[in-house]
């Protein structure tokens, strides 16, 4: 390959016609789907925070402004990302995924607790919750190594050593505790199994053991995870216990019918102040949005989550290779299946799980890193390889 | 190229369509592979559609169909009723100077149920609030009315029955006084509140009237304006979470409506001077109580009406009524007999109709028989045995009674009472107080009723009745007093004057002249010299009245003087009446010095030229001002 010499010979102005090129192989749906989401999430962010911004702290913009920061900071990382070749991605799978696990299995030691949970890890001003990288490393690692075996119908049997990893590090998210996050990557992970074609009864037995599992957690008396199975007979009855265990339902749902078809407009929420919905501006934002903006609105959103899937599923169904393919759809259902759990849990259909909206909940860590996420689908979604537009000239 | 990209490494080599003509059994493998991973695939789909069918369901029964059931069920928007309270129109005086007004203060509650839910030996907390209290509050003894530590303890263990909360101190000053620490102490708790409070010196508190418990008034203008001064609540309805008040959310039902000022015609400069005048001179006397009223005299505006009363009368009366007695108008209230200050007016009214001229003659002994009765003279300084032969002038001068008596014989009952009744005798002064009498007035025809009527004894008047029928002299039209002389209101301060009567002639402006001459007399040569003015030529007529007590008459004097100044062009009517003074007892000399001293003060608040210079006060002998 004669790659190098070529390179240098690149003058500026072809590498940012190069540059340019590379955006526009990029799929026109996908990048809509993707803006739309982000800039929907700013305006609700904006519109949930304002309130509480200037109580606590004097500032309509507070969050918004972080917020928007953490936008920037994911944009870039997802072009940056978007640019990497889907062979060093893949190359370079099992490196994330061991670093991401290395980082949650230190979170019980050097971890910092907040709200009765042990999820965070502190570097200076920076704050991370390896659960979220995770979520996203073992569905790109296990899709290199699915993507490995060549065989038609593939059995998980063959690589029990990886999937077992991938399951004790479900657990141990599970423990910190965080269910929430758990099931997103073991929504990520059995979507990726699923599409990967492992065996049918394989498939079965995993998602019944993984529902045995949630409803042990939720079920069984079990000292100091007991608001789990309050939670539970909340959903049943949101009305029931209005200030105690199923407050946070009963609130929702009392912001959500507050804004009926069309909603009481843009910044006119009423529960979003303190008092209201509770975490208005993270887990339960999308009850704000319902508010706001309606049926109409809360709709319009879920068929953009829609859109994202179908727009995943079909770049995933046009990739030739089964690492982007397996990747691209394992990433998009994880996204998308977390946002269908958050707004299952505002909508009092699950018990609450505490998962912010992908890409619309405040939250720099969650965003910056779907963004990422979505960039991993963008580099393998690429209609050619980057590196080869220049030399197509 | 396509041979290149394929075998560079990590690369997936593109799978060639099925029909390509080099697909190998490996590849045809790979195909369906993908076939049976898009299969997968569209059931990825499948299940992602279900569920956002499921959350489109849901949201759809939340916000559509079942919408009702949680809509409107806020836990932050508690839509809060707010009663605005109306602030308590101010009373104020003719220059807009305030009489009283509202202070902010604050009530001290105990509440022994916060010590029952308070851990902590009820004993050390109570003794905490005790010596808080007495720190705060020296002196007012309230440990006492603390709930003792047993039935705290008890209460802790059975914590069915609520303590009543107890008021402590009501409508306390915030001066001196360290809400923080109070706030502290255990079981202690502060009501904001506004207390009615006069101005500085508690000028006309008589007039003011007091204002109870809850803002019932008990007395005064506070009672008699407090349709204009209450005002009306105000209603509104607003969201309310727990930063505050929502913004937008208000609804007013009905803005509230403050009210009104009652603006009076009280001068409180000179109210206050006359008040200080006329309390002292309470107090040297012993009386029972006095009082002292001026009008203007072309309008009739009443510019003080200072009472005050004896320290013995307030310690007499019951408990209760002591602090009413205190601010007892009785200026209004207090009617009694006026003695020889009637005597104007039968004069006046004899003037009037021509039966007498001021050179008519009259002879005194001390005494006229009347039927099987006799009215007398009593005899003072060198009228031992009645006052001889003497002109109208004498007559007035030396208040006979006879003579008095004989002039009323020839005008006769009729016009008598008809002039009596014309300046406003036997009828209430509505000048807006809820106390005021209508004073006692004769009704059968007597001659022997006549003579007494002619210089004074049977009826009952009121010192204002006497000030305002004297403002008859004027010009000889009756002015109703007024009191209020506009209400104003509070916020936009518009004004609305009372409606004031106008003048009713009852004498010829000759007669009033002919009786001012008369009535200076008094001032320069007769029973008023102690009444004399230093710049100014006043006119005036004392008296001195047997009080009646219980129906009869006692030895208590009731000493008046009422008199006009200056006397040509009469500005002031003061009317000075003191209740039963210990020792020297006479009109003159008892109520006439107050007459002059409010008098002078009065012309000197208002500027008014002198009409003499000053000189030796005349005709000073020791008889001076002992006639009745």
């Amino acid at each position: 390959m004669t790659g190098p010499a070529i390179i240098t010979k690149r003058s500026i102005s072809d590498r940012v016609h190069e540059m340019l090129s590379s955006w526009t192989s990029l799929d026109g749906r996908f990048m809509a789907v993707v803006v739309a989401l982000v800039i929907a999430g700013i305006l609700a962010v904006t519109s949930s925070s304002f309130a509480m911004a200037l109580s606590v702290h004097d500032d309509a913009w507070f969050f918004t402004r972080k917020q928007l920061g953490s936008a920037a900071l994911g944009v870039v990382c997802f072009f940056v990302i978007s640019n990497i070749p889907a062979s060093l991605i893949r190359r370079f799978a099992p490196y994330a995924f061991g670093l991401s696990a290395i980082l949650l299995l230190a979170v019980p030691f050097i971890g910092r607790a907040a709200l009765g949970a042990k999820r965070w890890l502190f570097f200076g001003p920076i704050q991370l919750q390896p659960s979220e990288i995770v979520k996203f490393t073992a569905v790109i690692w296990l899709a290199a190594i699915l993507s490995s075996d060549r065989r038609r119908v593939k059995s998980m049997l063959q690589h029990w050593i990886q999937i077992g990893v991938i399951g004790f590090l479900i657990i141990m998210t599970e423990r910190q505790p965080d269910l929430g996050t758990a099931l997103c990557i073991g929504i990520g992970v059995v979507a990726t199994l699923f599409v990967a074609n492992i065996h049918r009864s394989q498939i079965i037995a995993i998602i019944l053991v993984g529902a045995c599992g949630v409803g042990y957690l939720v079920f069984a008396p079990q000292g100091g995870h007991d608001y789990r199975s309050g939670r539970f007979a909340a959903v049943a009855d949101p009305g029931k216990d209005r200030d105690g265990a199923g407050m946070q339902n009963w609130r929702s749902l009392v912001a959500l019918a507050n804004g009926g078809a069309t909603g009481l407009g843009l910044g006119q929420s009423r529960e979003k102040r303190r008092g209201g919905v509770p975490m208005q501006r993270t887990d339960f934002i999308f009850a704000v949005v319902g508010e706001e903006v309606g049926l109409v609105g809360t709709l319009s959103l879920l068929a953009l989550y829609l859109w994202l899937l179908m727009v995943g599923i079909n770049l995933s169904v046009r990739s030739t290779d089964p690492f982007s393919r397996y990747a691209i759809a394992g990433i998009t259902s994880s996204i998308v299946g977390q946002a269908l759990l958050n707004m299952a849990v505002v909508t009092s259909i699950v018990p609450a799980t505490g998962i912010p909206l992908p890409l619309v909940s405040y939250g720099g860590t969650s965003l910056v890193l779907t963004l990422a996420a979505l960039g991993v689908v963008a580099a393998l979604s690429r209609r050619k390889p980057a590196r080869n537009m220049g030399m197509e000239k | 190229m396509n041979e290149r990209r394929n075998t560079r490494p990590g690369r997936v080599p593109a799978p060639p369509r099925p029909t390509a003509p080099r697909s190998t059994p490996n590849v045809q493998a790979i195909n369906r592979a993908r076939k049976d991973e898009h299969g997968r695939m569209g059931i990825v789909l499948w299940i992602g559609g279900l569920a956002f069918t499921l959350i489109a369901g849901k949201l759809t029964l939340i916000q559509l169909v079942q919408r009702d059931i949680y809509a409107g069920q806020s836990s932050v928007s508690r839509i809060r009723h707010i009663n605005d309270e109306p602030r308590r129109g101010m009373i104020v005086d003719r220059n807009g100077r305030a009489l009283v007004m509202n202070v902010p203060a604050v009530t001290i509650v105990f509440d022994a149920n916060i010590l029952v839910k308070q851990t902590g030996d009820p004993e050390d907390l109570l003794s905490a609030t005790k010596i808080g209290l007495e720190e705060a509050l020296p002196g007012l003894d309230l440990a006492s009315m603390l709930t003792s530590s047993n039935e705290i303890l008890l209460r802790r263990n059975n914590a069915r029955a609520r303590f009543q909360p107890v008021e402590l101190v009501r409508d306390l000053d915030l001066a001196n006084l360290d809400l923080k620490v109070l706030r502290k102490l255990p079981g202690i708790g502060i009501v904001k509140t506004t207390k009615r409070s006069l101005a500085s010196g508690e000028i006309a508190a008589s007039v003011v009237g007091l204002l109870g418990r809850d803002a019932n008034p008990l007395s005064g203008m506070e009672l008699a304006m407090n349709e204009h001064l209450i005002g009306v609540p105000g209603q509104r309805y607003l969201a309310k979470d727990l930063d505050g008040i929502i913004p937008g959310t208000e609804e007013v039902v009905s803005k509230v409506k403050h009210g009104n000022d009652v603006v009076l015609t009280i001068d409180s400069v000179l109210q206050s001077e006359a008040e200080s005048l006329v309390q002292s001179v309470v107090a040297k006397s012993h009386a029972q109580y006095g009082s002292v009223v001026v009008l203007d005299a072309n309008t009739g505006d009443v510019l003080v009406m200072a009472n005050a009363t004896g320290i013995d009368t307030i310690k007499n009366a019951p408990k209760g009524l002591q602090k009413l007695l205190l601010t007892k108008n009785w200026a209004v209230e207090g009617a009694n007999e006026p003695g020889s200050t009637f005597k104007s007016f039968t004069i006046a009214s004899a003037l009037d109709a021509g039966v007498i001229t001021t050179n008519s003659s009259f002879l005194c002994n001390g005494e006229r028989r009347i039927g099987k009765r006799a009215v007398h003279c009593a005899p003072h300084g060198v009228f031992q045995h009645g006052h001889a032969s003497q002109d109208v002038s004498g007559v007035i001068k030396q208040s006979c009674n006879v003579a008095t008596a004989e002039i009323a014989s020839r005008l006769g009952w009729d016009r008598l009472t008809s002039t009596l009744h014309a300046v406003g005798c036997g009828q209430r002064l509505e000048i807006g107080l809820n106390g005021a009498t209508r004073g006692v007035f004769p009704e059968t025809e007597s001659k022997i009723g006549l003579a007494t009527l002619s210089f004074g004894q049977g009826p009952a008047i009121s010192p204002l009745h006497l000030a305002s029928a004297y403002g008859t002299f004027v010009d000889g039209r009756f002015r109703r007093p007024t009191l209020i002389h506009a209400v104003r209101d509070q916020v936009s301060g518009a004004v609305k004057l009372t409606k004031r009567s106008e003048a009713e002639r009852v004498f010829s402006a000759e007669t009033a002249t002919q009786m001012r001459s008369l009535l200076k007399d008094v001032i320069e040569t007769g029973t008023g010299v102690k009444a004399q003015l230093a710049f100014h030529d006043a006119g005036g007529k004392t008296g001195t009245a047997q009080m009646v007590e219980d129906g009869r008459y006692s030895g208590k004097y009731m000493a008046s003087f009422v008199g006009l100044a200056p006397i040509k062009e009469p500005k002031f009517i003061v009317a000075v009446t003191i209740a039963a003074p210990k020792g020297d007892h006479y009109g003159g000399s008892v109520a006439g010095p107050v007459f002059k001293e409010v008098m002078e003060r009065a012309m000197v608040r208002y500027d008014i030229q002198p009409t003499r210079t000053k000189r030796q006060l005349s005709q000073r002998s020791d008889s001076a001002g002992k006639g009745d």
